[in-house]
């Protein structure tokens, strides 16, 4: 548990760290179109995307490694990035051209507004990090529920914090 | 096609879907391989995928207001809630209805429009004098019903100007590609000036190809007279169904007998058929139909022949093949296109290594 906290808060430390890096060295923010674009092309030139242990987290590193590349305006290169494949999914990218204030406000009234359950699944999961099993068990649905839930939860909250 | 259940929902609700089964340090091999299969259909879902990503940042932030309430609390509100009745409601997106919605209208303008289009051709009957114009944008597609019962459908980013008469009727292909069926009617034929020819049926089918270069006339079904209007040009042939004439700039014309006309109409079904066609030539072809442009750059390159089917609005999948060509190398330009060019000093390298 310890040790667990621990590696949270060296994350978000460093998820700050690195956003002050890119406020800094940004002239213009990096457009999420133009960003996918490049991800998208450096994907296809890697040979076997299936063998990666987690291709959604490898793809996260490859957008974070171009943007970081754009961002200190090196010329980009055609290698492909050597790339931790322990990585798990998490916060991995820069809240590019996000209003920080503006998006969290937007957060909570999108959790005031969802069902009690939906509410529930997604603060059990991102607030207090549970598996999945353990928040089927306590709200008596099915695994499969829960990740509905939280599929269409994550949906809701990305428009939120995009405006929509 | 296998994905229609996927056509359903939306990418972002998919991207959701797929951001929430991947959420474990090693997930099984056929869901990594069906994931994959997925995310590389596309740069919208790398797209729909990388904004789940910041969204999630931006929740997983240290100050991020969390509600107050305890994990107990939260548990005993949703477990009294009217569950049942909610869920499936609240499980189907919002945002599907709204497309569903806003789908309905579209049909509604689109009736509505053809029937204007036809109270307008009632009215301007009698006076030949007024054109109507009909155009369509990049990526486009539109199909008018004349007065006269004639159709016209209209390619990608085309224009034409029509005026009906007593004694004719006369279509202007001012730029583009039109597929004409053409109602019978001997007392009126039915013209169609694409600059350089016009072509006069009087009750037939043909498609008009009118690029910078050169204009493509096919014939789909029955006959039409070709007549040159440069001065001096060469008499040209009667077309009849399956023949194809091709009048290049400088007045040079080709004659095609037993072409593929479904090819040539391919179009209609937002589809590109290309055999054995340069790579330069079909990159223009994806150009005419998508806001992306795709530049191929080197002469021989551009010579390199490919055969294949494309819906014409997947930029992506050309994109995809074209990566997947060895000695090929496809970069973005920046400006929502790509850049193919060829490896040569990669490849030649790896020959010295190899």
């Amino acid at each position: 548990m310890q040790s667990r906290s621990l590696i949270l808060e060296w994350r978000q430390r460093w998820n700050r760290r690195f956003f002050h890096f890119l406020r800094r060295r940004v002239r213009s923010s990096i457009d999420v179109q133009d960003l996918a674009q490049e991800t998208y092309l450096r994907l296809l030139r890697a040979r076997d995307l299936a063998e990666v242990r987690n291709p959604l987290a490898y793809m996260l590193q490859v957008a974070r490694h171009i943007s970081m590349e754009w961002c200190d305006g090196q010329p980009r290169s055609n290698s492909m990035v050597e790339l931790d494949e322990d990585m798990l999914v998490d916060g991995q990218l820069p809240e590019l051209e996000l209003d920080v204030e503006l998006s969290h406000r937007r957060l909570e009234e999108a959790l005031a507004s969802v069902s009690p359950m939906m509410r529930a699944v997604l603060i059990l999961r991102l607030r207090d990090e549970l598996p999945y099993a353990d928040i089927a068990t306590r709200l008596r649905i099915s695994d499969r529920q829960v990740r509905r839930y939280l599929a269409r939860g994550y949906e809701q909250l990305r428009m939120a914090i995009e405006g929509e | 096609m296998s994905n229609d259940n996927e056509e359903l929902t939306s990418t972002s609700q998919q991207a959701a879907d797929w951001w929430v089964a991947m959420q474990k340090v090693t997930p099984a091999p056929d869901e990594k391989r069906e994931f994959v299969d997925w995310l590389i259909r596309g740069p919208e879902r790398v797209e729909a995928s990388l904004r789940l990503a910041r969204a999630h940042t931006a929740i997983s932030r240290a100050d991020m207001p969390w509600p107050t309430m305890s994990a107990d609390e939260l548990v005993r509100e949703a477990l009294a809630s009217p569950v049942d009745s909610v869920v499936p409601f609240r499980l189907s997106s919002p945002r599907k209805h709204e497309e569903t919605r806003r789908a309905q209208t579209l049909r509604w303008a689109a009736a509505v429009a053809a029937s204007l289009v036809v109270a307008a051709g009632l009215l301007w009957w009698p006076l030949p004098a007024h054109p109507e114009q009909y155009q369509t944008n990049v990526g486009e597609l539109r199909s008018v019903l004349l007065a006269d019962g004639s159709r016209v459908t209209l390619n990608t980013a085309s224009k034409i100007e029509v005026r009906l008469g007593t004694d004719h009727r006369s279509v202007k292909l001012l730029q583009g590609e039109a597929l004409f069926e053409v109602s019978h009617d001997p007392l009126r034929p039915f013209e169609v000036d694409a600059g350089t020819v016009v072509v006069r049926a009087v009750g037939t089918a043909f498609d008009i190809d009118r690029r910078a270069t050169r204009i493509a006339v096919t014939m789909t079904e029955g006959q039409a007279d070709m007549i040159a209007l440069n001065p001096g040009a060469v008499k040209l042939p009667t077309l009849f169904a399956r023949d194809r004439l091709i009048i290049e700039q400088g007045g040079a014309t080709a004659l095609e007998h037993e072409v593929n006309t479904s090819e040539t109409t391919a179009w209609l079904q937002h589809q590109l058929v290309f055999h054995h066609r340069p790579l330069g030539d079909i990159a223009g072809e994806f150009n005419r139909y998508n806001a992306a442009h795709i530049e191929v750059r080197g002469a021989s390159l551009r010579s390199q022949e490919m055969t294949g089917t494309f819906r014409a609005n997947d930029v992506a999948s050309f994109v995809a093949v074209l990566s997947g060509m060895p000695g090929v190398q496809v970069v973005a330009d920046g400006a929502g296109g790509y850049i193919v060019t060829a490896q040569a000093a990669a490849a030649s390298m790896d020959h010295h290594h190899g």
